[in-house]
């Protein structure tokens, strides 16, 4: 039984969409097919909610069960369930636009996710700096197109030399996007056998924990 | 130079590169250097197909970002944003990310306030939608699927949206968007499936992946990160953050150049004395 609940019907329920949303592209002309595809989509964004619900739930049970155990770090984790529950209470009750909700959002949450990415800049700029090392043909190209990759795009680079941009469009739009194009038909491909042999159930990585 | 001092300096410890970087990256925020930047080709065609919208004309703005890359994307939102209100064009919004919608909606609100806009006639906001392309793909094909706005608002009550149905109601679909992920989906769930036309003003790491979808015509035109971003302000001759962090990003990829060559012909001279000393 636990069998069909977790291996069939979730491959049934997945048979049905790819099926639905597949026929809805490709043939037109038909109301109730069309209806159902917009319901579907709009019950899959209500169900996304509650995954977030559930995500949120789950960590928090993950906080408590940290927290009582004294596991190293206890101590943020009650922060963060104290932050959970005062987010979560003013939101329901007031709504996300209540100054109290801004405040904390825009005073905590804004500015660490922007250090992180900040950040980002450092690491990439010692990282840059470790790569101008030249040992072999690789490294000299690496250098070559970093160096007029960065001229094309800073206006330092327009005013030193005005074609620097031209190079860079090149290196952007033909080496590079080539190489990406390759990316995306492959990947592209690889999904749709993915979906054909998860259908066909040769594939079932997704449902493996029978 | 002495071989120590070269020695030295191919070792260097990154915590004096970061300091280099936050000396560079700081003395243009404290005093702007205004270095003037060139308006590119891809920016002039974006423009363009903004300058062929007339007055009354519906188009929608998606918009993805974290705070992270807010400041990248998110001004270059309330740049077209300020453009379009200018022009009298009505905007339908939407976000794909919770933290767009805390950080745009009170930028939206000051934008509207400044051109005189009015919530509902002129434009409206539907707020974070969860499910990403899902999200996208069921908003696209109705835009009554959603019920209410950001504030609320039964969007029945919104006179906006009278005769808008689906996407292909609109006259132009802009997406600001974070991650290639996004941008395939713009692609697939607006372009492929209903031939919308689509503008999209991307963040940096995006342009490997956006690239091949210009070429191809899926994507009508390109805002490029922060430089398209500053460029779009300068064309539409309302300076603003963008402009200023082009000076950073200035001095801090010149830094990593003066710094990557150094370093590159340090370790070149030291490798080429040590060789000698080993012939001799």
């Amino acid at each position: 039984m636990s069998v069909i609940w977790r291996r069939d019907i979730p491959r049934v329920f997945m048979v049905f969409f790819v099926l639905l949303m597949v026929l809805d592209f490709n043939i037109t002309g038909v109301p109730i097919l069309k209806d159902t595809s917009n319901s579907a989509k709009g019950g899959i964004v209500v169900v996304t909610a509650f995954s977030q619900v559930l995500g949120a739930i789950i960590l928090m049970r993950h906080y408590f069960e940290s927290a009582k155990k004294r596991k190293p770090g206890w101590q943020v984790n009650v922060y963060g369930i104290v932050l959970f529950l005062f987010m979560v209470t003013i939101g329901i009750t007031y709504g996300v636009l209540h100054p109290w909700y801004q405040w904390v959002y825009n005073s905590m949450n804004v500015p660490l996710d922007i250090a992180g990415s900040s950040l980002l800049m450092v690491f990439i700029v010692s990282a840059g700096y470790r790569l101008f090392k030249i040992r072999n043909i690789e490294s000299v190209l690496i250098v070559v197109t970093l160096t007029l990759t960065i001229l094309s795009q800073v206006p330092l680079g327009e005013h030193l030399w005005r074609d620097f941009p031209l190079i860079g469009n090149w290196i952007e739009t033909v080496p590079t996007a080539g190489a990406y194009r390759g990316i995306m038909i492959t990947t592209a491909f690889g999904t749709i056998m993915l979906i054909i042999r998860s259908i066909l159930g040769i594939e079932e990585g997704l449902f493996r924990r029978v | 130079m002495s071989d120590g001092l070269l020695q030295k300096f191919i070792t260097l410890e990154r915590k004096y590169i970061y300091l280099v970087v936050l000396i560079v990256a700081a003395i243009p925020t404290v005093k702007p250097l205004g270095i003037p930047i060139v308006i590119s080709e891809e920016t002039r065609i974006f423009y363009q197909e903004i300058e062929k919208l007339e007055p009354g004309d519906v188009i929608f703005l998606w918009i993805t970002t974290d705070a992270g890359d807010y400041p990248e994307i998110g001004q270059t939102s309330e740049s077209i944003l300020q453009e379009l209100f200018a022009r009298d064009v009505k905007v339908l919004m939407a976000s794909g990310r919770m933290a767009t919608s805390m950080l745009f909606l009170p930028n939206l609100e000051r934008i509207s306030d400044k051109f005189g806009k009015v919530n509902g006639v002129d434009w409206m906001y539907y707020g974070y939608i969860p499910g990403e392309e899902v999200a996208m793909a069921s908003l696209a094909a109705d835009f009554h699927s959603i019920p209410v706005d950001v504030y609320g608002t039964p969007i029945e009550q919104l006179s906006i949206l009278n005769n808008l149905n689906t996407i292909s109601d609109v006259q132009l679909f802009i997406g600001a968007l974070e991650s290639p992920d996004d941008l395939a989906a713009v692609v697939r769930q607006i372009h492929v499936t209903y031939g919308a036309k689509c503008l999209v003003t991307v963040t940096q790491k995006c342009l490997s992946a956006a690239t091949p979808y210009l070429g191809a015509g899926q994507i009508a035109g390109i805002l490029k990160g922060v430089r398209g971003g500053a460029e779009f302000e300068q064309i539409t001759h309302r300076p603003g953050l963008l402009s200023q962090q082009i000076d950073v990003q200035v001095l801090v990829q010149g830094s990593v150049l003066i710094l990557g060559f150094s370093y590159m012909i340090s370790d070149a001279i030291i490798r080429l004395k040590q060789k000698k000393e080993v012939e001799k």
